[in-house]
């Protein structure tokens, strides 16, 4: 009887590779099908070149690529619809990584890719949107050591939380000359002295917000193309200096708006104040403040020529002082338009309401008004103190009223016959606006009619109307051909709309760029 | 007294195709204008215009004749107008439903107004094909020109390896 096997009698033997008679002809094919497909590609790509779309020459091909990126960066860049355009052909991508100036945007849409942009963007001029916090200052970093290739520059610094202080490192960074720079905002970020290390040959329009420096000099800003100024300076008492240090170093300056610059109380400023300082060619001077007598002190500190624009805005409750300083600033030598704006919330009503009464009855007093009626007041509280107004005056007009009727606004107009702009907050009071709109106006132009010298027909003076709070969108009645009809007859009598400032979700653009000069989409 | 008669022109296209047009109507485009202005004398014979086919120019003078009298754009107006209309991608109600036309018409077109140097035609052009673009995805716009995607699959892949922040929005 035959026994088992013992293991300890196997050996181990080699076992040669399994033989596979087609590895030969199977590379060989795959060779076949690599070679097929790059020649299939290469045909791909030749019939892509014979389409109509393909006649094209790719500097043409460039601008649409611009036109679908958005041209105007100032409301941001659809970058991402640039980068697919890239996907669709070989074509096409490289018109677009051929063209430095698509790439030449870094903001919110791109910024974790601003590295790439700074490369395909070559020394293509640069628009750059920034807002710094902990998490982003490395890449901001690397973006604002190219400062010598901005041309337009935004920034806001958020506060730091980190070990970094964010706000040095920006000032330390806008040290670097910026020979391309025109345009210019900052925001919370300390100013170095000077700015650009005093490089910056086309630099012509500035705001700077919540910024702060050591002291104003007048190196701070030696920037001779510069043709706007803005500051918000938040009452520092150094505005004395700094407006004295402006007129050397800015001999271009067009525009100047101060922003809170003058907070501190009426008969602060009791030392002697410094000789008046000439701005040659500064066609508008823009002061808001919270009170109106520090800038009459003020004003005589600017030797303006006859023809500069002053619009002073100031919102204090300074019952005793302002008819009196009203009646100083209107006999003043220079042309002065005081706005007086009133914000009226349901909160202040009462209080704000016995000031604007008492402020407003001032026999002497007809200094134009900007009323805001916000939070929602419902128009049935407000009526009557609306009527107690000087309604006349009323030049600016910002409403956030629930429950406003189509009779309500004919009352409004009625009496703001002087009214130059309207804002309209809030979707229900849009409605009935734009209903008002339609009822008010005839359907038809009659050429025999004299309806602009027609008092009675409403809001003649009215040139901006903001309805961007209005989303059109829910306009299921149809209400924007009602409205382009009134616009367009209205036109056709000589009334028209300088500024209308809609939503992003505004449709139908065509239609009404024809009928107001400007058509504004808030973002 | 009569209005002095308006100067009528001749251009003769690549297909042989003539039109008699108003001098001012044809000055819409500068690089006819330029030529008249270079030519002192009156001349009867046509000025040819080799890259232009003659459908293609009936639908430029369409253009040119119902915009004839409109301030020709320049560099400064040109500049006011991006600061006021922002360029963007509107078209006026007439323009869109001039450019209103099948595809190889609109390139033509496009073609056309980059040859005779018209400005504010080239611009409609490409407004509409921009507007044409916007909001698609790669693939719808492949299918809308008739484009086939010519990457191989390792190319896609890098592409979008690269771009992975767009995609992610």
């Amino acid at each position: 009887m035959p026994t088992a096997p013992s293991l300890r009698n196997y050996r181990v033997i080699e076992i040669p590779h399994f033989y596979d008679p087609h590895a030969s002809r199977r590379s060989q094919i795959d060779d076949q099908i690599l070679v097929l497909n790059q020649q299939i590609q290469i045909l791909q790509m030749e019939r892509n070149t014979l389409l109509p779309i393909s006649s094209i020459p790719d500097e043409i091909f460039a601008h649409i690529f611009l036109l679908c990126r958005g041209r105007d960066l100032s409301n941001g860049a659809d970058m991402q619809a640039l980068v697919q355009l890239t996907w669709v052909c070989h074509h096409w991508r490289s018109v677009a990584l051929t063209t430095p100036s698509l790439w030449a945007y870094i903001g919110k849409e791109n910024f974790p890719w601003a590295g790439e942009c700074l490369t395909r963007s070559k020394e293509a001029p640069l628009h750059v949107v920034m807002s710094l916090g902990d998490s982003s200052i490395v890449v901001g970093s690397l973006v604002l050591s190219q400062i010598h290739r901005f041309r337009n520059l935004w920034i806001c610094v958020d506060p730091s939380y980190g070990d970094v202080n964010i706000g040095e490192v920006v000032q330390g960074l806008l040290t670097q000359p910026a020979p391309m720079l025109e345009s210019l905002t900052l925001n919370s970020v300390p100013l170095p002295t000077p700015l650009f290390s005093g490089i910056s040959p086309f630099l012509e329009y500035v705001m700077l917000r919540t910024c702060w420096v050591n002291s104003w000099t007048s190196n701070m800003l030696p920037f001779f193309s510069l043709k706007f100024l803005s500051l918000e300076l938040h009452g520092d008492v150094s505005a004395i200096t700094f407006i004295q240090s402006l007129p050397p170093s800015l001999p271009s300056l067009e525009t100047l708006i101060l922003e809170g610059a003058f907070v501190a109380s009426p008969g602060s400023f009791s030392a002697p104040l410094p000789a008046p300082v000439h701005f040659p060619n500064l066609k508008t001077l823009q002061i808001w403040n919270p009170y109106i007598s520090p800038i009459t002190e003020f004003l005589p500190l600017f030797n303006l020529v006859p023809s500069t624009r002053v619009n002073l805005e100031f919102n204090s409750s300074e019952d005793e002082t302002l008819s009196e300083s009203l009646r100083l600033l209107r006999t003043s030598q220079i042309l002065i338009r005081p706005i007086l704006s009133i914000r009226l919330s349901h909160n202040e009503y009462f209080n704000n309401s016995r000031f604007v009464v008492q402020a407003l009855r001032s026999p002497d007093d007809d200094s134009p008004l900007r009323f805001s009626l916000t939070h929602g007041v419902p128009w049935s509280e407000m009526a009557q103190v609306f009527t107690s107004l000087p309604a006349e005056r009323i030049i600016v007009l910002t409403l956030q009223i629930l429950e406003l009727s189509v009779n309500d606004w004919v009352d409004i107009f009625s009496q703001c016959v002087n009214l130059e702009e309207l804002v309209v907050e809030t979707q229900h009071t849009a409605e009935s606006f734009i209903a008002f709109i339609i009822a008010a106006t005839p359907k038809d132009f009659d050429d025999t009619v004299d309806l602009a010298s027609n008092q009675s027909f409403p809001f003649q003076s009215l040139r901006n109307l903001d309805l961007s709070q209005y989303d059109f969108r829910s306009d299921v009645g149809g209400r924007f051909f009602g409205f382009y009809s009134a616009l367009k007859v209205r036109r056709q009598y000589g009334l028209r709309l300088e500024k209308l400032c809609l939503p992003q979700t505004a449709i139908y653009l065509d239609f009404l760029r024809e009928l107001v000069d400007e058509v504004i989409i808030q973002l | 007294m009569a209005a002095p008669a308006t100067q009528q022109i001749k251009i003769r296209c690549n297909d042989e195709k003539e039109f008699t047009v108003d001098r001012d109507v044809l000055e819409r485009s500068v690089l006819i204008k330029n030529m008249l202005e270079d030519v002192t004398e009156q001349q009867d014979a046509p000025i040819p215009l080799p890259n232009v086919s003659g459908p293609v120019m009936a639908k430029v003078l369409e253009y040119c004749t119902h915009h004839r009298g409109e301030p020709l754009p320049s560099a400064d107006t040109e500049q006011s107008q991006d600061e006021t209309r922002k360029r963007t991608t509107d078209i006026s109600e007439w323009d869109q439903k001039f450019i209103t036309v099948d595809q190889e018409m609109l390139f033509e077109i496009i073609l056309a107004a980059n040859y005779l140097d018209i400005k504010s035609l080239l611009d409609v052009g490409c407004k509409t094909v921009a507007n044409m673009i916007k909001g698609k995805t790669p693939e719808e716009i492949r299918k809308l020109f008739n484009i086939v995607n010519d990457f191989t699959p390792e190319e896609e892949a890098q592409i979008k390896k690269e771009n992975e922040w767009a995609e992610d929005r």
